[in-house]
């Protein structure tokens, strides 16, 4: 099931905002309130897709590459999400998952930019995606 | 507020039909928001803590200086024996997808540091039987549309939710139909915070709400 609010601000071209959560675009989530409810934009994209498959499939990846350059906690959030509602709703986007593996290596991840905590969110995130995307593959550079 | 809510109490003293145990909590209620701190009214409203919060009143007025109120006050001491909304259990709602994002990201209680929201488990029964689709719930409980939509619909059920710092909620962690001070939901459901209990612990259990 979309949201109304959320897929209003999409069909404005919001996508960025909308996955990132900043400012007005941030959503409690209820069982983490401090968290931004990713699974709730990315369920309200999936069900959009249903219409217009290449038009938001395009979108979605447009912001995930933008996403990705600033945060990679929140770049693995959103495309842990995806993973998790592809499989409970069975609607996938046409992205190349392996291309932001690849992406992703690029990316010098510097070990002071995160904190402890942050670190070990990603190492958690990156290992469930690893394990359900054989070839989503980065090495963390506190993972040596 | 407080006139809304008292002019509620009045018409529903005037139901002929209340046992005496009803109409003994509504005048205890009543009373007690006549004459209360501001600070601590809606705890009583909201049953919360109604028992310590009747007792302070009563304490800080004195049951003499109060005529016939402090009969009603001296009834709302009886009313010790109410059972706590809370002391029956509270349950958490929330969806297989939510449980297994914040595990993935190395979470290791139901909730975060600052609290899980909980509504009484009797009152969760009563919500879950009587909705007719998880929009239902979403509403009871003042959920974004959509919140529960996706995966198993789960409830986290805690044994003994006094036991983890029952509190009102934070204002600051509210989504858009909080409201704040009052301890209910949109749907009117008592709603506390307390601290999240760790995956796997006795006392605090996970089951598939089926059906939904």
């Amino acid at each position: 099931m979309s949201n109304p609010r959320v897929l209003s601000w999409l069909k404005e071209g919001k996508f960025y905002e909308c996955l990132s959560g900043k400012g007005k675009f941030f959503l409690s989530d209820y069982s983490y309130p401090s968290e931004h409810d990713i699974l709730l934009v990315v369920s309200t994209v999936l069900e959009w897709a249903k219409d217009e498959p290449e038009f938001v499939s395009d979108k979605f990846d447009k912001a995930l590459r933008k996403i990705i350059e600033e945060s990679v906690l929140t770049f693995l959030n959103i495309i842990s999400s995806y993973l998790i509602l592809k499989k409970s709703k069975k609607i996938e986007l046409d992205i190349n998952i392996k291309d932001y593996a690849n992406l992703l290596q690029s990316i010098k991840v510097h070990n002071d930019k995160y904190s402890d905590q942050e670190k070990y969110q990603i190492s958690c995130l990156s290992a469930a995606i690893k394990k359900g995307v054989p070839e989503f593959d980065i090495v963390l550079p506190w993972q040596g | 507020m407080n006139r809304e809510i008292l002019a509620e109490t009045d018409s529903q003293l005037a139901d002929p039909n209340l046992s005496s145990t009803e109409r003994t909590a509504l005048k205890s209620s009543k009373f007690a928001i006549e004459n209360a701190a501001p600070d601590n009214w809606y705890d009583v409203v909201t049953n919360v803590m109604p028992t310590n919060a009747i007792k302070n009143v009563v304490k800080k007025v004195g049951t003499k200086a109060l005529g016939n109120a402090g009969d009603v006050a001296k009834g709302a001491e009886k009313m010790s024996v109410m059972p706590h909304p809370f002391s029956e259990g509270g349950t958490h709602i929330t969806t297989s997808d939510k449980l297994e994002l914040y595990k993935q990201r190395g979470a290791t209680t139901y909730g975060p540091d600052t609290g899980l929201y909980v509504v009484p488990k009797k009152q969760a029964d009563a919500l879950l039987s009587k909705a007719k689709t998880r929009k239902d719930i979403e509403v009871g409980l003042g959920l974004k549309e959509g919140s529960l939509s996706d995966g198993k619909l789960i409830r986290v059920d805690i044994d003994n939710p006094l036991d983890r710092k029952l509190r009102l909620p934070d204002p600051k962690t509210g989504n858009e139909f909080h409201r704040p001070r009052t301890g209910l939901t949109t749907g009117n459901l008592n709603e506390a915070v307390i601290d999240a209990p760790t995956v796997g612990i006795k006392g605090a259990r996970k089951s598939i709400v089926r059906g939904k």
